[in-house]
């Protein structure tokens, strides 16, 4: 059977079918939080952000006009860790500090350092993680975007008030970060064979 | 086509933005550096989306979102758009609803007049027809009875039909079929008045 639209889901729970926000909430809630914990890190900003995302959409959901609702809730939770970074701080951006004082980029590398994900990650994986952690705050969302969120390079530009071409930029600043694990994997692949 | 765009385009293709053009399709034939770019794009896409996949919340914070979402509908009013809608699909089922009622009972009334008047014409018919008709049963007789009031004069014309107002006794008891107010109902006197 065919997966119900994310629109047509929307119309049915603004009927008043709550179930159709169930299976909308299900479907999405992996990769809000998933976008959230990257940007933040684990714990309760993570789940206050989620939350909030959440009832922010449902309250503008009679004005979403857009056909892609996974981009759409990405952008709102974007602009949630802002407003959560501001309120710790009114001039923050994205390098802002949370009430322990780490940054956002501190956050991301402790969240992607959580030892119980490490022992079921691959090696290769964990160095990615690491090499993303490291990474600038803006080249390091638009890679989140792009490979975790799915999000076209159009949409990534928009979000961060940027052109094509500079999305473009920051990815491949972030691929050239990245790529020198891959040649260390594949000379490890080389000697192994 | 620089080496930087080339890769752009690489990335674009890989996003879904951009169909793979025979440019790029013969760049990435002839330049084995870029083809080993678009190979390492593709693996560090897939292994980013990985890595930096994380659990999704609890199922108690789903819970609480959508408690707070069930509250957001009930208390949430009608936009004003919707309710001028709503108002409109009432308003146009009531209209149909009177149109509809409206017409079967016009449909109904010119079934009646139908009656009448096809009990009427029999009076226009020929007096063999009027034999066939007397001998038929007993309501033919009225038509019988409007012919004689014809022959005597006494019988109204058919367009004083409109000065009634056809009830359903008139159509079941057609003994109606009287002459106008105006003409003497005294057969004797319009006798009297004729011959005398």
């Amino acid at each position: 059977m065919s997966e119900r639209p994310d629109e047509n889901l929307i119309k049915a729970y603004l009927e008043g079918d709550t179930e159709a926000l169930a299976i909308l909430v299900d479907r999405h809630r992996r990769g809000v939080y998933g976008y959230i914990v990257n940007m933040v890190g684990h714990g309760a900003d993570a789940d206050d952000i989620f939350q909030s995302v959440w009832i922010k959409a449902i309250r503008n959901l009679e004005r979403y006009q857009h056909s892609n609702f996974g981009g759409w809730l990405t952008r709102i939770a974007r602009n949630a860790v802002l407003d959560q970074a501001r309120r710790r701080k009114p001039d923050a951006s994205l390098d802002a500090e949370f009430a322990d004082g780490r940054t956002m980029g501190d956050a991301l590398a402790s969240a992607q350092a959580d030892p119980q994900q490490e022992v079921s990650a691959l090696e290769l994986g964990v160095r990615i993680r690491e090499a993303v952690a490291s990474l600038g705050v803006e080249q390091r969302e638009v890679f989140i975007l792009r490979t975790q969120q799915k999000l076209a390079f159009k949409e990534i530009a928009i979000m961060q008030g940027v052109s094509i071409n500079t999305a473009l930029a920051r990815m491949q600043y972030a691929l050239a970060h990245l790529r020198p694990l891959l040649a260390q994997d594949y000379e490890q692949l080389g000697h192994s064979s | 086509m620089s080496e930087r765009k080339e890769q752009d385009w690489v990335l674009l293709r890989e996003s879904g933005e951009l169909d793979e053009t025979a440019q790029l399709s013969d760049a990435l034939a002839r330049d084995e550096a870029l083809a080993d770019y678009a190979l390492d794009v593709r693996r560090l896409e897939a292994l980013g989306r990985e890595a930096l996949s994380v659990d999704g919340p609890s199922d108690d914070l789903v819970a609480s979102v959508l408690r707070e979402a069930a509250s957001e509908v009930d208390l949430k009013p009608l936009p004003m758009s919707r309710v001028f809608v709503k108002v409109l699909a009432y308003a146009a089922t009531l209209m149909l609803a009177l149109g509809l009622w409206q017409f079967h009972d016009q449909q109904q009334q010119a079934t009646r007049v139908g009656e009448m008047q096809a009990i009427l014409s029999l009076g226009a018919m020929d007096d063999d027809t009027t034999d066939h008709v007397a001998s038929e049963d007993g309501d033919d007789l009225q038509a019988l009875a409007h012919m004689l009031l014809e022959m005597e004069g006494l019988a109204y014309e058919e367009e004083a039909q409109a000065d009634y107002d056809i009830s359903e006794e008139e159509i079941t008891q057609p003994v109606s079929l009287r002459p106008r107010a105006t003409q003497d109902h005294n057969t004797l006197a319009f006798h009297a008045r004729k011959y005398g």
